[in-house]
């Protein structure tokens, strides 16, 4: 388990390291900060200055060991355009993203479980259908349209609820709603599948040969063997929600990390960009650890492979 | 098979997905005669009649059926001429992806040792990040166009192909029927390509099936950031983006190209399922 966990993390670490290393040398292809950062009148002295203070005249690969050392104390840099440490930009904006893609997560798993087990102990009938047909178009629709049509229908038809800002309960719904519909989708129907075969295992059969009421036979001896596949999935479920975050928090103005990384980009503000993707990385791999982790201690036939 | 409990149940012979093939079918024909079909210029910007609602609606016309955009262009000859870059890029897209990654899985498999653990490392880099954030970032150092898009798309897709064809390559390579070949002298060249690659053919087409249905979506989210293949040119992610500012009073610019991208993508997805249960049954998700 130790060495295991070691290889993991080792691994994970790896990754982490690629992802800022590609991503420090594209924010630098963008484009000069200096052009966009500098008054259209200044001088070429003054651009130089520009560039010279922030360290962008110098060779790439001391700029990335400069960024590597500072990382190692914890210091982000500064953003260019607004000229507060990146690393405290990032922890105002990473509450609300967490909010949001927490409560898609949650929404989605809620939802998903029961419709999975319905649509699998009723195979074949009309709810089965009904439901991976609904699956289907979950996994089929581009989540900014969902996201503008629900702020018509829903936002400014019916007024059910706000179209965007941030604040309580409310504004939460749809960007949550919008987040969650790729998830619950495919999470509905990893349920259902892993039912299936779960249902048709031996031991089922021994549980219903002993005289189990079917109800025990599906809530306690299926349900709980179906649910392993369905941890993996919510570390796939944290990627898409991380990438899905970055439209649908364009889409609802939300003010969260995807949206802070997108207008970064935007205004080359590399410092912000590369601490924005780091802080990503960083949970997205952590969380698949985590999981992968939780995935061993629950189902002990995998353990240490 | 006469079973009442579950544990019997087999799997029922699946049936082809009629409606979703005839539909792609209909999709791919609208983007080859897209210049026949349309009703006129995609292009054409008429200002007098800007935002006509569709056909149903008060002031609508049957001359745009689906109403025009903010611009006064025609909706619907904009969705069919959108259909061809959906389409194009992705197939293109997903073609070479699938190509490389083939490839890499193959060698990968095959030799193991440094190049295996390199190219797999870089898989791992590429699968810890949401791929949008990247992709948004190469397609703004690449600048807008058909041919970037479809890169940068294909950059996206060949990992889950290395993967899958390496897992398989090192099961098939200790085979007997593999070792016969190789005593008789066979080149690993051939080896690989003539004997292992047919054996993964059927797990490739599946993957292959979904990426296209995800390729269409991601361009389309490219568009919609204005990271596309142009700002103002006819795809579908772009019209929804167009639309976005006249949600209140013209729902139907970004209404109608996102019904064609549901449609196309779910039509594309049925097909997969289809595929996935009668190639491969071993496949689950």
């Amino acid at each position: 388990m130790g060495g295991y966990l070691a290889r993991r993390l080792l691994s994970g670490a790896l990754a982490i390291l690629g992802i800022v290393i590609v991503v420090f040398v594209l924010v630098r292809m963008l484009g000069d900060p200096a052009a966009l950062m500098m008054p259209p009148e200044a001088t070429k002295e003054e651009i130089e200055i520009f560039r010279h203070a922030y360290g962008f005249d110098r060779p790439i690969h001391v700029q990335l060991v400069d960024f590597m050392r500072d990382l190692a104390r914890g210091d982000l840099g500064r953003s260019l355009r607004h000229d507060e440490p990146v690393m405290d930009m990032i922890m105002e904006r990473l509450p609300a993203t967490l909010k949001l893609s927490v409560t898609a997560l949650v929404v989605s798993l809620i939802l998903a479980v029961p419709l999975g087990v319905i649509a699998a102990i009723h195979r074949g009938t009309f709810w089965d259908r009904a439901t991976m047909v609904m699956a289907m178009l979950g996994q089929s629709v581009p989540d900014f349209w969902l996201g503008l049509m629900l702020i018509y229908l829903a936002g400014v038809r019916l007024r059910l609820a706000p179209i965007s800002g941030y604040g309580g309960f409310s504004h939460l719904i749809l960007p949550a709603l919008t987040l969650s519909a790729f998830p619950l989708a495919r999470t509905t129907r990893i349920v259902r599948s892993a039912m299936l075969e779960v249902l048709g295992q031996d031991y089922i059969r021994t549980a219903r040969s002993k005289g189990l009421s079917e109800r025990m036979v599906t809530y306690k001896h299926a349900l709980k063997n179906a649910l392993i596949p369905v941890i993996t999935v919510v570390g796939l479920d944290l990627g898409a929600l991380l990438g899905g975050a970055v439209i649908v928090e364009t889409i609802f103005a939300w003010p969260g990390m995807g949206r802070l990384v997108v207008q970064a980009l935007d205004n080359r503000d590399f410092p912000l960009v590369q601490g924005g993707v780091l802080v990503m990385a960083i949970s997205y791999v952590g969380v698949n650890i985590l999981v992968d982790l939780l995935y061993s201690i629950v189902d002990p036939r995998i353990r240490c492979n | 098979m006469n079973s009442q409990s579950t544990a019997g149940r087999r799997t029922p012979a699946t049936r082809a997905p009629i409606g979703a093939i005839a539909i792609l079918t209909c999709v791919a024909a609208v983007a080859v005669f897209a210049p026949w079909l349309a009703p006129e210029n995609p292009e054409k910007i008429v200002l007098t009649r800007r935002l006509t609602p569709p056909f149903w609606m008060e002031g609508g016309s049957l001359a745009h059926p689906l109403g025009t955009d903010s611009l006064g262009r025609d909706i619907l000859s904009r969705l069919i001429f959108g259909s061809r870059v959906s389409l194009i890029v992705g197939l293109v897209a997903v073609a070479a992806g699938a190509g490389v990654g083939i490839a890499l899985g193959l060698a990968t498999g095959y030799y193991g040792g440094v190049l295996d653990n390199v190219i797999m490392r870089i898989g791992d880099v590429q699968l810890a990040f949401p791929f949008i954030l990247l992709a948004i970032a190469l397609m703004a150092v690449l600048g807008e166009g058909l041919g970037n898009v479809i890169l940068v798309l294909s950059i996206r897709s060949w990992v889950p192909y290395a993967r899958m064809v390496r897992g398989q390559v090192l099961a098939l390579k200790e085979q007997e029927f593999v070792q016969a070949v190789r005593a008789i002298g066979a080149k690993d060249l051939r080896i690989t390509v003539k004997h292992i690659l047919p054996n993964v053919a059927a797990p490739v087409i599946v993957l292959a099936s979904f990426s296209v249905a995800r390729t269409i979506i991601a361009e389309a989210s490219l568009s919609f950031l204005g990271l596309g293949v142009g700002v103002s040119a006819a795809t579908w992610g772009a019209m929804i983006s167009q639309g976005k500012d006249y949600l209140t009073d013209a729902w139907w610019i970004s209404a109608f190209p996102g019904l064609a991208i549901m449609i196309t993508v779910l039509s594309i997805n049925l097909i997969g399922d289809w595929l996935r249960d009668s190639l491969d049954p071993s496949l689950k998700y």
